[in-house]
């Protein structure tokens, strides 16, 4: 299978000891791909290794070929960047750092950010220091895109947008991977990543979890659940699916469940209950999850 | 495309630097009507005290050329410091600035090598510099002319190189340090006591009548205000080695640049 991104065992530690450790997995051209994780997993460690701010210790990386070290020039001009922290400047005009990253590039034309900022509905001529958290984000994304880059590395791109402007650029992100442009972007949030892409990696601690479809990952999916049975509870620690087993009172228990929804109806329809409660997990219940699996596995 | 851009960045500051030297050059020339005479020079050269006179060696400048030997005392004495201060705040911008403000992922994203961007840069204060030397001639002649005086700045121009050269060197150190240092105002802390102490332990030594070899290290002393004013010498022994000193710390900047991990 042809790859347009590209790590193979990718490690950086910083001096804290956090940090990569041995990242491996690739990315289709064309595809739009996730990249889950927590706040502090290493998604923007990744995300900069791959645009050559921080050289890793072991490994290597490539986009459509090169290597983001030793040729990252060449890497960044077809590359579109966009980071989870704001980077313009605030005393010039969105147009302004538009047209030089345009300039570094070789090119002049303007049109294709304008049309963008217009999708976006931002005003690229104003300084970026009146625009508010929001608008900047949506020149962060423009600046990004303006060149046309063959593969897009979008650092939590939704931050500090609103919902509408959200779905905009969800839109904009279909287009360009029909447009047969790579887009990797990373998010903490799996709404996100599941309306958006058929695959997606996640990574917890500086480590890879699990690289899957996102259909594998639904099913796979934890729920919390909380019943309360008309009599004593029953400990049902050992069923299978059933994790983090915990007795809250004589009558009242609360567990994670791993497993289709089905297999959990019919386990709880075996009892008579006077409550339930089944809640999503929080994201990182997902990766305590795919963490502990992960562990068993070994 | 990168000057273009850090000259775009400084814009403002250049321009109010251009605007307070020229003040300042234009009042410094017009107040040399004060010695416009041998008389007037000797009188205020005997006012001043004996290390003082021997300061930078104006008591031979006002013999020779009164105005000239006015300006040397009064204001070609303070240029270097005031543009040396100029030189690390702007080498401090350079990348420490970004890193503070976050703006360095905005740089590193363009294809450009770090050495080039860190290169153009520094061209870029280097002409900055050379702008504001011109403005303080400018200055200076329109005010010598407001007293009908003229002085001589073919002999100036010669006197500034060599300060030029020591001002690029303490810059190519600031931007040196800055890439060691945890931050931007940490950078210009470091540039302006090197600027502000080579220039307190050079004038020591000068009213101590130490020789040029003595004052060497403090690069100040390199340039001999004498020898280009009185005799029109090229300060070569500035240029050289503020020359040198620059091609050093830049090539080590570079260096280091490129090593850097960018975190931010």
């Amino acid at each position: 299978m042809a790859t347009a991104i590209q790590l193979q065992a990718l490690t950086k530690q910083y001096a804290n000891g956090r940090g990569i450790f041995d990242l491996s997995f690739s990315v289709a051209p064309g595809e739009l791909f996730g990249y889950l994780g927590p706040n502090g997993a290493g998604k923007s460690t990744t995300i900069k290794s791959l645009m050559g701010f921080l050289t890793p210790e072991r490994g290597s990386a490539t986009i459509n070929g090169q290597d983001v070290t030793t040729q990252s020039v060449a890497v960044r001009s077809q590359v579109g960047y966009l980071p989870s922290d704001l980077f313009l400047y605030d005393a010039m005009s969105g147009l302004e750092q538009i047209s030089l990253s345009l300039q570094a590039r070789g090119q002049s034309d303007l049109s294709r950010a304008k049309q963008i900022a217009d999708r976006l509905e931002v005003d690229l001529g104003r300084k970026v220091k009146t625009l508010s958290r929001g608008q900047r984000q949506k020149v962060a994304i423009t600046l990004a895109m303006a060149h046309d880059p063959a593969v897009l590395l979008f650092d939590e791109p939704t931050t500090g947008l609103d919902p509408m402007a959200q779905e905009i650029l969800h839109g904009l992100m279909r287009e360009e991977a029909g447009r047969g442009k790579t887009i990797l972007f990373s998010s903490h949030i799996l709404s996100e990543v599941e309306a958006l892409c058929d695959r997606v990696a996640i990574i917890r601690d500086g480590r890879i979890v699990t690289v899957d479809q996102i259909a594998r990952l639904k099913q796979n999916r934890v729920k919390r659940v909380s019943v309360e049975f008309t009599g004593p509870a029953p400990d049902l620690a050992s069923i299978e699916g059933v994790r983090e087993w915990k007795a809250e009172s004589a009558t009242r228990a609360s567990f994670a469940w791993v497993g289709a929804p089905r297999a959990l109806l019919t386990l709880l329809a075996a009892h008579d209950l006077t409550n339930i409660q089944i809640q999503d997990p929080s994201l990182e219940e997902v990766f305590m999850t795919f963490y502990a699996s992960s562990k068993e596995e070994r | 495309m990168i000057a273009r851009h850090f000259l775009r960045l400084q814009r403002g500051a250049l321009v109010g630097w251009s605007l307070i030297l020229f003040l300042l050059s234009l009042a410094s020339g017009a107040s040399a009507a004060a010695v416009q005479d041998q008389a007037n020079a000797a009188a205020l050269m005997n006012s001043l005290p004996p290390t003082l006179q021997k300061l930078a060696g104006v008591d031979l400048i006002l013999g020779s050329h009164p105005v000239d030997g006015f300006l040397a005392m009064k204001w070609f004495l303070l240029l270097p410091v005031i543009l040396g201060i100029y030189g690390a705040l702007t080498a401090a911008a350079i990348v420490a600035r970004e890193n503070e403000r976050g703006t360095i992922g905005y740089l590193l994203a363009l294809p450009v090598q770090r050495g080039r961007l860190l290169r153009e840069r520094f061209l870029t204060l280097a002409g900055a510099l050379a702008w504001l030397y011109f403005v303080d001639v400018v200055g200076l002649l329109v005010g010598l002319k407001s007293v009908d005086l003229t002085g001589t700045p073919g002999r100036w121009a010669l006197l500034m190189l060599g300060y030029y050269a020591v001002n690029l060197a303490q810059a190519g150190l600031t931007l040196l340090f800055s890439l060691y240092l945890p931050s931007w105002s940490r950078s210009v802390q470091a540039g302006a006591g090197l600027v502000i102490g080579l220039f307190l332990i050079d004038t020591g030594l000068a009213m101590a009548d130490v020789p040029m070899l003595g004052r060497a290290p403090f690069l100040y002393g390199l340039t001999d205000v004498r020898g280009a004013l009185l005799h029109g010498q090229l300060p070569w022994p500035a240029l050289l080695v503020g020359l040198c000193l620059t091609i050093l710390t830049i090539t080590l900047a570079e260096r280091r640049f490129a090593r850097q991990q960018i975190t931010a």
